[in-house]
């Protein structure tokens, strides 16, 4: 280290402090029994106060100006001409992610005190989740690319161990490996990226890559298509992680993991990798503006198919699955558009409300005896009140209804869109949100209001779940109800923007957006007043359909609606078919060609390694051998090694 | 003899002494196996204390010249890599002892006799490490390989022990003769017996003053034979699977390093300087057997199903990335850089192999301390839960035999890749041959790991007690295994260490 201050132990800490927890998790967490949480929860509790110190340290006292906090560990690979650092960096974007990583964190933590009461296996999952905490910190502290890939890799690994979490279930362990295998996929793309970047610079650390690309590209040191190349790699490594079209398939299934780790890592943290990436990255898609529109087209339109998608599934954490997809696909058009801020905000207040309502629905789950379905669900409003109420919260959050939290990002996302020229990304965001709107009180009236399916068994075990569990939706929902208010008002001059547009402002100039001023009695407000009517039009549409309250649901409308548009409905059910073409192109074709090649191992490869291991092989087959048999062709294989090697010398040396 | 000169060959004549002190020790007091370990380990300490005074090592530590002094009329000489070696060795030796003591024991096998057959063998080892001459580099190989064959077949009412050690015996001969013809050939086209001598006969050669005649590249080829054959690589291996498998564990261990890095160390002295005019003309030979050895070790060691067996096939493929830093060293220009790092590369893998590959052997005789357990793969089902901490030792060991940062396994096998890619040219390709193989091979390391984890222990397993001095052991290996490669002042310092033993054949 540099200088050792006492800011820079802290980083430090954010990152040993899970470690630890996960190290003697692992060790005693089992002999811990029931108390195997208190060291996880401890170290995240901790983490979450030193980061807050950080924050404010960042984003109030501004106590390391507009760069941040840089400081090297140490060297790592001292290689000749290549050379990385262990480098950790603290600035604004890093400092949002704080905010939103720690606080989260915390509250699943203390959410799975309750929800894996019951589970012998949950020392594991303590251990797995301090693992994962470790490594989504050091993804956001990382200060350069290598680092920054590690850490890339081992939420992946940590996503992967806990989707997997209860292995023994089928679903779970193919679960898991799809997700693995379909981030591995994006992942190639980003080590490419960064192997591009390494060959054209020759560093990885953020701030030379930053200037000294934009500057190649300048004095034409390299072409725009290079620029352009290494910006959409880097973007297929985000397009893996934070699962958008047409590597989302993993997403869905890895509701498969414990509702917790639903929660954490597939709504609030690590999806969102791919978004900070490229807000990271701003610097290079700046010099790139062809790559922006690939990411805000592949950003909308995962929006728009994951929206159409959660439609009818009835699986509840699956709803929240595909409206997760749909919101991340909001932040990437967001960056596409060059509206860094606003997906930034979204991606705050997104990781508080969806956090939020998937922990809500492992409540629901908890509740109806780990029922699923919400076609088994209904009329629990009464029952499990603090559950209803928060996830209601959350549900008008996500919806965009004033003045909750999601009102306020989504709405700058859908105004930037418009304002900076992207009319068709509008146009359909506006859409995703009537739907968002409609699949949500879809949720909400097939679980709270809507008659009772509930097995008539599980009937009268309702219950409310314990505090360890209520007490974080109920900060949750403080959050997500107020989040947008506090960061978000006044209009784009919000505290968010305050944090967050000096870092981002050359690259806005550059582009040539965000000239324009807020003005709420012209285009913006016109602009508010059509999302917020939107989304209060699905809202309506919804409560008419699935009952709100009072108000009982119209099941033959329903069914009448579903008959209309039948291809359509079956389409969305079946998700659009992408699991099948994947099964069709992957499994089913590449299955015939891994046959062939299988095929090809075991009769030539086998055939020849099988040959020359039995050649070696004598195991058992006693002394007599020695003489009659093997070590003669042992022998007889050196001689003609010899022979072949000295013909090799006399053709070398007479060429 | 001056005192420098002394001092010269002083850790080798310790060793050699120590050795026959055990046998004494064994004669005073019989089967006093715990005395046996102490004084075996004392000795190697001592040993190990009296390399590190003698140097010469980086940074001015040792009392010879950094330029190495000769004795015995320049035959033997301890310059930068003698020390780098000798020290290897002994840590060789060291763990190759606190391995063994813990099975030998319940096998009712001698200590005595497998400490002072073990320190012989280093001996060789180390007369090897600084032979400067053709006879003392076949002294030190035979002095190397006979107490090998003897530990080989030391288990000797086991079928197995005894027809490998057989086998390994035969081959083992059969190859010695063919270096020792080409030694004969050597000598007889060059008039020299002197490692300097011979590269100074040579050097017109590669003037363009006289041509390499069929004689000579006769010579190279039975070098090339002998060699390759110490080294295990394919297709000279065939004796490896049979003699590690037949081993005692601790045994397999030990033939799996020890021989091979002493072997290196023949390469070292012999293609590096005496040959090293002709390394235009060996270079594709070593491309190529580098290429064929990692690839048939790793496809090979993919079909195993018993440990040593997958261990032994795997230490072939390690042998192949090995010579893919001599190839980085044969195909650069001469005085480059790259040359340097060829070598340099090498050596840190010697290293960082030592620490994995023994350690990765240990954990499995820890396992199979009482009698009885296989070396099936099997036996290591639910081995994370019986005992967590020789799973996750046994992990690492085989995290950074895959190469998996941050392991010492990690930057050896980078640092191979790196010299073998600024060498560039088909060593280049071999380069892009290694990351294939290294992928590949992942796959039957990671195999073993998920045995650990993600299968259940057999009903009837009975607890595992782990014997004190096999922890120590397990401690010193694993240590060097993560030490090496998260802790870049050490990383630094074993490359520092590299650094000056390969200017000392440059």
């Amino acid at each position: 280290m540099d200088t050792g201050s006492l800011d820079q132990w802290l980083v430090l800490a954010l990152l040993g402090l899970p470690l630890a927890g996960f190290g003697l998790t692992a060790l005693f967490g089992r002999r811990m029994g029931t108390k195997a949480w208190i060291i996880a929860v401890a170290a995240i509790v901790a983490v979450w106060v030193a980061a807050m110190y950080l924050v404010d340290q960042t984003l109030f006292q501004h106590a390391y100006g507009d760069g941040g906090l840089h400081f090297r560990l140490y060297e790592w690979i001292p290689a000749g001409s290549f050379q990385v650092d262990v480098n950790f960096g603290l600035d604004a974007l890093s400092a949002v992610m704080l905010i939103v990583v720690t606080s989260v964190g915390m509250l699943v933590h203390i959410y799975s005190v309750g929800y894996m009461a019951h589970d012998p296996g949950r020392w594991r999952f303590f251990a797995y989740l301090n693992f994962f905490m470790f490594s989504m910190l050091l993804l956001v502290l990382a200060d350069n690319f290598l680092l920054l890939f590690v850490a890339w890799e081992l939420v992946g690994l940590s996503s992967y161990l806990l989707i997997g979490f209860w292995y023994r279930r089928r679903s779970a362990a193919l679960a898991a490996k799809k997700a693995f295998i379909v981030n591995r996929v994006g992942d190639l793309g980003f080590a490419l990226g960064i192997m591009a970047i390494w060959t054209t610079v020759g560093t990885l650390n953020f701030g030379d890559v930053f200037t000294r690309l934009p500057q190649l590209l300048a004095s034409g040191g390299i072409q725009e298509w290079q620029m352009i190349g290494i910006c959409l790699l880097i973007f297929a490594g985000a397009v893996g992680k934070s699962a958008q079209f047409p590597l989302h398939v993993w997403l869905p299934d890895a509701m498969e993991g414990p509702t917790p780790v639903s929660a954490l890592i597939h709504a609030a943290t690590m999806v969102n990798a791919g978004v900070y990436l490229i807000a990271r990255t701003n610097p290079l898609f700046a010099e790139a503006p062809e790559a922006l529109v690939v990411v805000a087209a592949i950003g909308i339109f995962t929006a728009i198919l994951a929206a159409s998608i959660a439609l009818t599934q009835t699986d509840i954490k699956r709803v929240l699955a595909y409206s997760t997809l749909s919101q991340l696909g909001y932040m990437f058009a967001s960056l596409g558009v060059g509206a860094y801020v606003p997906a930034i905000f979204h991606l705050v207040t997104h990781g508080f409300f969806k956090g939020l309502l998937f922990l809500g629905s492992g409540s629901v789950i908890h509740s109806v005896d780990e029922e699923q379905d919400m076609n088994k669900m209904g009329a629990l409003w009464r029952r499990i009140g603090i559950t209803h109420v928060t996830m209601l919260i959350g549900s008008l959050a996500i919806a965009g209804i004033p003045p909750l939290a999601g009102f306020f990002s989504k709405d700058e996302i859908l105004g930037d869109s418009f304002k900076n020229g992207f009319i068709w990304v509008w146009g359909i965001g506006v859409v995703v949100a009537l739907l968002t709107a409609f699949y949500m009180f879809r949720l909400m009236g097939k679980t709270f209001y809507g008659p009772s399916h509930v097995d008539p068994h599980v009937e009268p075990h309702i219950h409310e779940s314990p505090k360890w569990m209520t007490i974080p939706l109920i900060l949750l929902a403080i959050a997500a109800a107020v989040a947008g208010l506090v960061l978000g008002l006044p209009f784009d001059g919000g505290l968010i923007h305050q944090w967050l547009d000096p870092l981002f402002s050359a690259t806005e100039s550059v582009l040539g957006h965000g000239g324009s001023t807020f003005q709420i009695a012209g285009i913006d407000g016109v602009l508010i007043l059509v999302s917020t009517a939107v989304a209060a039009f699905g809202l309506f549409a919804a409560w008419r359909l699935f009952g709100f309250f009072g108000i009982g649901p119209q099941a033959a409308r329903v069914a009448a609606v579903t008959d209309r548009f039948k291809g359509l409905y079956t389409a969305s059910k079946n998700k659009w078919y992408f699991d099948d073409l994947n099964d069709l192109l992957f499994v089913r074709i590449g299955g015939l060609l891994a046959a062939g090649l299988w095929w090809f191992d075991v009769h030539v490869i086998d055939g020849t390694v099988n040959g020359i291991a039995s050649l070696t092989q004598s195991s058992g087959r006693g002394l007599r051998q020695v003489q009659t048999g093997h070590v003669q062709n042992y022998a007889l294989g050196i001689a003609a090694g010899l022979i072949v090697i000295a013909l090799g010398y006399i053709v070398l040396v007479t060429r | 003899m001056t005192g420098n000169e002394i001092l010269a060959l002083l850790p080798f004549v310790l060793v050699v002494g120590l050795a026959m002190a055990i046998v004494l020790v064994d004669i005073i007091a019989p089967h006093r196996d715990e005395l046996v370990t102490v004084v075996g380990v004392t000795g190697l300490l001592v040993a190990l204390a009296v390399t590190v005074i003698a140097g010469p090592l980086p940074s001015g530590v040792g009392a010879l010249p950094a330029g190495g002094q000769q004795v015995l009329g320049g035959v033997y000489a301890r310059d930068g890599l003698t020390a780098f070696l000798d020290l290897l060795f002994i840590v060789i030796a060291l763990l190759s002892l606190l391995f063994a003591v813990d099975y030998l024991k319940p096998r009712a096998l001698p200590m005595a006799e497998y400490s002072a057959t073990l320190l012989f063998a280093i001996s060789g080892a180390m007369l090897l490490a600084g032979g400067r001459d053709l006879l003392i580099l076949f002294l030190g190989l035979e002095l190397l390989v006979l107490p090998g064959y003897m530990l080989a077949g030391y288990a000797k009412r086991d079928g197995l022990s005894t027809e490998g050690a057989i086998k390994y015996f035969l081959l083992g001969s059969f190859s010695s003769a063919i270096l020792l013809f080409g030694f004969a050939l050597t000598l007889g086209f060059t008039g020299s017996t002197r490692i300097d001598g011979i590269a100074a006969k040579l050097a017109p050669i590669v003037a363009g003053q006289a041509p390499i005649s069929i004689g000579l590249a006769m010579a190279l080829a039975l070098l090339t034979t002998g060699v390759a054959f110490k080294i295990a690589a394919v297709p000279f291996h065939y004796w490896t699977p049979d003699a590690y498998q037949g081993s005692p564990t601790p045994v397999t261990g030990y033939l799996s390093v020890g021989p091979k890095v002493a072997a290196f160390a023949l390469i070292l002295r012999l293609f590096v300087v005496a040959l090293a005019p002709l390394k235009g003309d060996w270079l594709p030979v070593v491309v190529i057997l580098a290429a064929v050895t990692m690839t048939l070790g790793n496809l090979v060691a993919v079909t195993q199903d018993n440990i040593k067996r997958m261990l032994g096939y795997s230490s072939i493929a390690h042998t192949g990335y090995m010579l893919v830093g001599l190839a980085a060293f044969a195909g650069a220009p001469v005085g480059s850089t790259a040359e340097s790092q060829g070598l340099q590369a090498m050596l840190f893998y010697f290293v960082a192999y030592t620490f994995m590959n023994l350690g990765a052997f240990a954990c499995v005789a820890a396992l199979q301390r009482r009698p009885g357990v296989t070396s099936q793969i099997a036996s290591f089902a639910g081995l994370g839960r019986r005992a967590p901490l020789l799973g996750l030792t046994m992990t690492l060991f085989l995290l950074s035999l895959t190469g998996i940062p941050p392991t010492a396994g990690f930057f050896a096998k980078a640092y191979v890749i790196i010299a073998a890619v600024q060498t560039g040219g088909w060593v280049g390709v071999l380069a892009v041959i290694m990351m294939l193989n290294a992928a590949a091979a992942a796959f039957y390391y990671l195999r073993i790991v998920v045995y650990m984890y993600m299968r259940d222990a057999p009903e009837n397993a009975r607890p595992l007690t782990i014997g004190a001095m096999t922890r120590a052991g397990l401690v010193v290996a694993a240590t060097g295994t993560i030490v090496i490669g998260l802790l870049p002042p050490i990383t630094n310092a074993v490359f520092d260490m590299a650094r000056q033993a390969a200017q000392a054949v440059l």
